[in-house]
């Protein structure tokens, strides 16, 4: 690789200082997606920051009141095997499960999974549905976002130069609720065709309480089906319910035709994958 | 990849035409064009910057007229390199003129494009995507620079 | 241009180098300390064969920068043997005919071995998944996945 400069900051305003000052500068976690970008020479950074450096960033706490809050160092791997994840929203452990191969769940996290921007990532979907936030730390400030808006464009989120994603907020759901993570891939925890998350809730007289919908690679960025709330809250959770979040996901979608599917066959699918999700979630959410 | 469009010019045909074929003009309507250089009456050189994320683009394009047809059509073929990120392009392009009325000109363009390399390879599919906003934004560029000229 | 110096600790062994940041683990093991026996498939972190283990978990060292293996433990297939005797996957590997051209090997023991260390009792399906980050041109994977429940069978027995 082209050379770059090597820093290991004390703590995040350090690291934010140092993005300030280099413009060309990029933070370094888990390296993933980074290190290929840079052996591919895509991107030529001139510095690279590691934050694995700085501690706290990997923490995993439940607050009862604010919910689950992830730091963005933990890895797929911690993600997947966290028990407090298991037990609040195993929607993320079922998308951390499939994101690649073992080695690259042991290294990539799920901060860089999300800031990496790419379409067809496995978590942004999943944490769509989950209502999640996220942090951005500055030496100028701090602001939260909601997951969805944090993407603008293929590989363009909305951190300015100097931020840094510093903590993921998954705020408390209902106690009855069901999720599932459909990805529909060519092999083998492959790069998303199309991946749909979906979470239903219910209450006691069986009407839904709690609709997410996320959608990923059928866009420049991952989506939320804005529209399922309106459509399902309040209501009996039915087929022709499904039916219309699912062709509220179709009508959303605006993918890319590239060598593992066309535009079109996408289109078809997240509407075929919406729908499965949405029963799934919602015979899940009886169970309980 | 193919990126074809058809649209309408408020302007006559001649003056399209001739728009076309000075490189400068038409240089400024290429979104991330930095400039154009004649080689000689049937070839350009350019540079096209683009952008995809972190990603920057930076492609020294040539670019040879290879049928001429006045009022009609324009065959060109494009050639470019951008040799940092070990990729190239290569598009052939065509242009083709109708005139509607003395006012209204139709303009066809369609450009075949192939991205080889590295480029290529990591995005295919929103290269395609990107390449179809560039020539939306061509295609406005072009509309707007002849009908106020 | 910086030189950092760091210290790696490979199968146990301090090394003390004085390495460029841009240098990944895996061109650091070969060109710098000889351990030629983890390999460079991809370089992209997608085919295994650079497979080494970081602190008992198996990782891409084409996409780890040497400078940031920072104290951790490294464990390269040169660190499973003992001496001249073989580690039970590396001989099971052998037994089971498991091995054609050798180019994935490493990798997939290092793989096997982190997959019986976390579960003694590994099914069809675990090895699939613990092994699914590790390609294969050669075999066809049927006797690599034998030859780790043979190895976990035994590494069983000797506990």
């Amino acid at each position: 690789m082209k050379y770059f400069e090597y820093i290991e900051p004390k703590d995040l305003a350090e690291a934010s200082q140092i993005l300030n000052e280099y413009p060309e500068a990029k933070i370094l976690a888990g390296g993933a997606s980074l290190v290929v970008l840079i052996k591919n020479n895509l991107i030529q950074p001139s510095h690279l920051v590691n934050i694995k450096t700085i501690p706290g960033l990997d923490q995993l706490r439940w607050d009862s009141k604010e919910g689950l809050k992830i730091g963005p160092l933990n890895r797929h791997r911690d993600i997947f095997e966290s028990p407090l994840i298991r037990q609040h929203c195993p929607i993320l452990s079922e998308a951390a499960s499939k994101i690649s191969s073992p080695p690259i769940r042991n290294m990539g996290t799920i901060g860089g999974n999300i800031c990496h921007g790419e379409p067809a990532a496995d978590f942004p979907p999943a944490l769509i549905a989950l209502g999640a936030k996220l942090r951005l730390f500055s030496t100028k400030g701090e602001r939260i976002v909601a997951v969805e808006e944090f993407f603008v464009d293929f590989y363009e989120t909305i951190l300015s130069k100097t931020e840094i994603l510093s903590e993921i907020i998954i705020p408390p759901l209902p106690s009855r609720i069901g999720g599932t993570y459909i990805k529909l891939d060519k092999t083998n925890n492959s790069i998303a065709i199309v991946g749909v998350a979906a979470l239903i809730g219910v209450d006691e007289k069986g009407n839904c309480n709690y609709v997410g919908v996320g959608l990923g690679g059928v866009a420049p960025t991952p989506l939320k089906v804005k529209n399922a709330g309106e459509i399902l809250l309040g209501k009996k959770v039915e087929e022709d319910l499904i039916e219309k979040v699912a062709k509220e996901a179709q009508l959303i979608a605006n993918p890319i035709t590239n060598i593992y599917a066309s535009d079109r066959y996408r289109k078809e699918m997240v509407y075929v994958l919406t729908k499965r999700a949405l029963k799934e979630a919602f015979s899940k959410a009886l169970m309980i | 990849m193919l990126i074809e469009e058809k649209f309408s010019i408020h302007a006559p045909i001649k003056k399209v035409w001739d728009f076309l074929l000075d490189a400068q003009s038409l240089a400024s309507c290429v979104p991330g064009c930095e400039g154009v250089k004649v080689l000689d009456e049937d070839t350009y050189l350019t540079s096209i910057k683009t952008k995809v994320g972190p990603i920057s683009a930076h492609f020294k394009i040539k670019l040879s007229i290879t049928e001429k047809e006045p009022l009609k059509r324009i065959l060109t073929t494009g050639r470019g390199e951008d040799s940092f990120m070990a990729s190239s392009i290569l598009a052939k392009n065509e242009i083709t003129l109708n005139s509607l009325s003395e006012s209204e000109t139709e303009v066809y363009y369609r450009s075949d494009v192939s991205i080889l390399g590295t480029l290529g390879k990591f995005g295919e599919g929103i290269i395609r995507k990107k390449a179809k906003e560039l020539g939306e934004q061509f295609v406005l560029a072009l509309k707007s620079k002849i009908e106020k000229g | 241009m910086r030189k950092y110096d760091v210290q790696l600790d490979i199968n146990n062994k301090i090394y003390t180098l004085s390495i460029s940041p841009q240098r990944t683990l895996l061109e650091v093991l070969r060109d710098d300390l000889g351990l030629t026996g983890t390999k460079e498939g991809c370089s992209e972190g997608e085919c295994g064969a650079c497979t080494v283990l970081l602190d008992g978990l198996p990782i891409r060292s084409c996409l780890l920068l040497a400078v940031d293996v920072r104290g951790r433990k490294v464990t390269t297939i040169e660190g499973l043997s003992q001496g001249k005797e073989l580690h039970p996957i590396q001989k099971a590997f052998i037994e089971e005919g498991a091995i054609q051209c050798g180019f994935c090997t490493p990798g997939m023991i290092l793989s096997a071995k982190a997959i019986i260390n976390s579960n003694p009792f590994p099914s069809e399906e675990d090895i699939r998944i613990g092994l699914s980050g590790n390609l294969c041109r050669c075999t066809g994977y049927v006797k690599i996945i034998k030859a780790v429940k043979m190895a976990a069978q035994r590494m069983r027995r000797e506990l």
